[in-house]
């Protein structure tokens, strides 16, 4: 099995077995859903109602309804399409590219990122078939010959447009989410339906697992599926928001004709689709009770990567900037200057507040770690990354001729459809969180030897349990009767230990560790090496230094007075470091 | 014939067990656990899944598709002149058609793989789930032998052998029946010397004593490991008991297992059998010369 580093905190807190953790996760599948939860719903079925009317009002009297004239004949639709593919993309990345870099934090929120790009390109995909004006005839395009006569004869699609290859991405990325998401979930509905206790939810449980029986074959295939999904999701990620960036940058517009805009894009993506997942998972480790499994370390990971990506964009705007002024394209120049003076300047300034500098906070370790202060950025960040696709795309609205400028005004249509997708992705979370298991129990079993906390305190006993519990032999002295042993009693003693004969500790140090109730051996041998980095960062910079990774495993010899033995230990340690 | 199961509660434990198991000859079918547990297709002697060959041949296929669709929609059947340029050729058109092409050839990889992987793992919807015990979707690892595969052991061997595993319940079912348990005999399990589980398990638990020493039968012609099983179960364990038994009662025994068996002939077996007790194994072959299946 992997050994994980001792300085690496656990991903997996509060002594957990695999029970337990199989308990935790489906305790809201078979629990009543609290207050809370049906007032968030509630929320969400109305304002959801209310974009499903806008959008029934679209179709059946047409897009001018919206605030589109002939200038502007790409804004809000385009806007809030491309603003929800790019949420749309944390779900594959984290589950596709960390599954490949072998991230083992990915494992608590995987499943509910994928599940939120499954339900952002849902709402991604409303907007262009509502752009298309009369969705009925929308298979025209698809498949334009001998399966759906039109009027036109033979008359093929653009294959060399790139709003063709959007669609061909859009739902590739789609299918393949689904698939893979849905893959990783038929063992963890198969461990509901055999835990299920309500016919109706055994039935339908047992349908949706496929029968999924566990064997060892069988996960000898899922785990090639999902590396080879993964392998096959990760090129696709980075395609597709390549490919909508294309819609843009293939035309000879000033402002989006440049060649950042693919890498650009992919960024401002994964940056929204984590700052998304950001936000969600917050209130589902809240609201369902998963503080052990999505811990704050997980929050810090995925602030620092928004922090990167935030970064990344930040750069990607200041040399649009530069090759603007520098090219010395006049058109390509003004079209910048109007965006950040003329009459969308407060859309663009919120663009840059929001994306540029907001995440930038993030480089302080207190801020985040902080989880109410992770949570108000992840929406600002989304806020920006809204704004940010209006800028770019109201640069239309000021292109060669001055004849054509003109002024957006969404309509009340246009406002009700945008917050009604917001509505109908809430209420498709909200139903996923209390039928689905959230967590991916099979991969967060998987890494619970080498990242729970009491494993990595070294804390389990072997977990053997007496051979044939059926009772009627006795189980042989040799094994041990309790699976798990109890967390690490707080008994209260004055007895203090002298901890310096730790290698590693000075008389210093000692006083830190016995002012933060670590004053005995066995506490010590207890505490996790990243809080001891903790107490030591704490009390300053010249304690920085100090590795304790090694003081629990000789404070456990020193404790069970073995001093040969850690007098050899302390030979092969040099300064209490390996 | 029913599988005999172990339960355990750890995959470390199962993984050691299942190790101690294949050590001391035992064939183990197959592992239940609610995670992959990595390294156990070595243990258990199972091959690694060519799924992947599979995704690249799908994806090929799709990127054929994708360039040969793309060639005659935009080429041959309605050639489009954009923007006053007409671009009829293939090479022409090559660089705008590539990300249709990557695209519909991960379509297709992916699609065809999932495809694959359930056909394969024979799963769909509403299928009935196959795990010996529900437990092990949740917390628990089961370990599966096929006393078919293993004719060598008794039934009270392999849960002997089982037993000083570290298996929380031992059981035999068939898949969709009510489990039945098992226990192990007494001196094996108050046996407490861990180490014996290792490779002295063969040794400690199949005694050689005369009555539960077992014969090959499949020595015999016409008698292949299931027959084989069948006969043993019907205490027919040495070549010497088998010498003693009348065709018909062989046949009897054959009626019962089930219809398949039906055709065969036992009439020649108890001498067959009686010259491998004596251990006459030139005129058996001379026999079985002359036989034809066994007839």
């Amino acid at each position: 099995m992997h050994k994980e580093a001792e300085i690496r905190q656990p991903l997996i807190l509060g002594n957990k077995s695999y029970k337990q953790i199989t308990d935790d996760v489906v305790a809201p599948v078979f629990g009543k859903a609290n207050k809370l939860w049906w007032l968030v719903f509630g929320i969400s079925v109305v304002i959801a109602l209310w974009g499903v009317g806008c959008i029934l009002y679209t179709i059946g009297t047409g897009i001018g309804v919206w605030g589109l004239n002939s200038t502007v004949g790409w804004a809000w639709d385009i806007t809030n399409f491309v603003w929800w593919v790019g949420i749309g993309h944390a779900g594959t990345l984290i589950s596709a590219v960390l599954l490949l870099l072998r991230q083992k934090w990915r494992m608590a929120i995987n499943r509910s990122a994928e599940a939120m790009t499954i339900f952002a390109v849902m709402m991604a995909g409303l907007f262009p078939l509502m752009h298309m004006g009369r969705i009925w005839n929308a298979h025209w395009i698809m498949m334009p010959v001998a399966l759906f006569p039109n009027n036109f004869g033979s008359l093929w699609v653009n294959f060399n447009s790139p709003l063709l290859w959007d669609v061909f991405a859009i739902s590739t990325y789609f299918s393949v989410s689904l698939v893979f998401w849905y893959i990783g979930l038929i063992p963890d509905f198969a461990t509901i339906r055999d835990k299920a206790v309500k016919p109706l939810q055994k039935k339908i449980y047992g349908i949706l697992s496929f029968g999924w029986t566990g064997n060892a074959k069988a996960w000898i295939r899922f785990e090639e599926v999902s590396l080879v999904l993964a392998g096959l999701a990760t090129p696709l990620v980075f395609s597709v928001h390549s490919i909508v960036s294309m819609d843009f940058a293939t035309s000879v517009i000033p402002g989006w004709h440049t060649t950042i805009f693919p890498p650009y894009f992919v960024a401002g993506a994964i940056f929204s689709g984590f700052a998304m997942v950001q936000t969600l998972l917050l209130i589902c480790r809240k609201v369902l009770h998963l503080e052990d499994y999505i811990t704050v370390k997980h929050s810090e990971y995925m602030n620092i990567v928004i922090v990167i990506t935030g970064s990344m964009v930040g750069t990607a705007y200041l040399s649009e900037l530069f090759i603007a002024w520098y090219s010395g394209v006049e058109y390509e120049s003004y079209a910048f200057l109007n965006r950040a003076t003329g009459p969308y300047w407060w859309a663009y300034l919120c663009m840059m507040t929001c994306n540029v500098v907001s995440p930038l906070l993030f480089f302080s370790k207190r801020l985040r770690t902080n989880l109410w202060f992770s949570f108000i950025i992840s929406i600002v960040v989304n806020i920006g990354m809204w704004f940010e696709r209006f800028v770019i795309i109201m640069s239309t609205a000021r292109d060669y001729i001055p004849s054509n400028w003109d002024y957006f005004h969404p309509t009340f249509v246009d406002i009700g459809i945008f917050m009604g997708t917001i509505g109908i992705f809430f209420v498709l979370f909200l139903l996923y969180a209390r039928t689905f298991p959230v967590l991916a129990l099979n991969e967060l079993k998987s890494i619970l030897k080498s990242s729970g906390d009491n494993y990595k305190r070294g804390d389990v006993s072997h977990p053997v349990v007496p051979l044939l519990a059926s009772g009627v032999i006795a189980s042989p002295s040799s094994t041990k009767s309790t699976a798990i042993s109890h967390p690490p009693k707080t008994k209260i003693s004055s007895k203090k230990d002298d901890l310096t004969k730790i290698e590693g500790i000075g008389p210093k140090i000692s006083g830190l560790l016995q002012a933060d109730g670590i004053s005995t051996f066995e506490a010590l041998s207890n505490a996790l090496p990243s809080k001891l980095k903790e107490i030591l960062e704490k009390a300053g910079k010249r304690y920085q230094m100090h590795d304790p990774t090694t003081w629990p495993r000789q404070a456990k010899l020193a404790f069970e007075n073995k001093w040969d033995a850690l007098e050899t230990l302390q030979d092969e340690l040099k300064g209490g470091k390996h | 014939m029913k599988k005999i199961y172990g339960l355990y509660t750890d995959d470390g434990i199962l993984s050691k067990g299942a190790q101690a198991l294949v050590d001391s000859g035992v064939h183990v079918s197959d592992v239940y656990s609610p995670f992959p547990i990595h390294g156990i297709e070595n243990i258990i002697g199972m091959k690694w899944t060519r799924l992947a060959i599979c995704a690249f041949i799908y994806g090929l296929t799709g990127l054929l598709i994708a360039l040969s669709g793309m060639w005659w929609f935009m080429g041959i059947d309605w050639p489009m002149i954009i923007g006053g340029k007409p671009n009829f050729k293939f090479y022409q058109n090559l660089p705008a058609f590539l990300p249709i092409a990557f695209e519909f050839t991960v379509l297709c990889a992916a699609h065809g793989m999932a495809i694959t992987y359930f056909i394969r793992n024979w799963t769909f919807p509403g299928s009935a789930p196959r795990n010996p015990d529900p437990r092990t979707t949740d917390a628990h690892f089961a370990l599966e032998v096929d006393p078919h595969m293993n004719h060598k052991f008794s039934k009270q061997d392999i849960v002997n052998m089982l037993a000083k595993t570290g298996p929380v319940e031992i059981f035999e079912k068939n898949i969709g029946e009510k489990a039945h348990h098992l226990q192990p005999n007494a001196q094996v399990i108050s046996k407490p010397k861990q180490s014996a589980v290792k490779q002295s398990a063969v040794s400690a638990s199949s005694p050689k004593t005369s009555t539960s020493k077992k014969d090959d039968l499949t020595k015999i012609e016409g008698i292949g490991p299931k027959i084989c099983a069948i006969l043993h179960d019907n205490g027919v364990l040495t070549f010497d008991m088998l010498s003693k038994t009348s065709p018909d009662k062989i046949k009897a025994f054959l009626h019962a297992a089930g219809p398949r068996y039906k055709m065969h002939d036992p009439g020649s077996w108890p001498k067959q059998a009686d010259l491998a007790a004596h251990g006459k194994w030139d005129e058996l072959k001379d026999l079985q010369d002359k036989l034809d299946g066994g007839k």
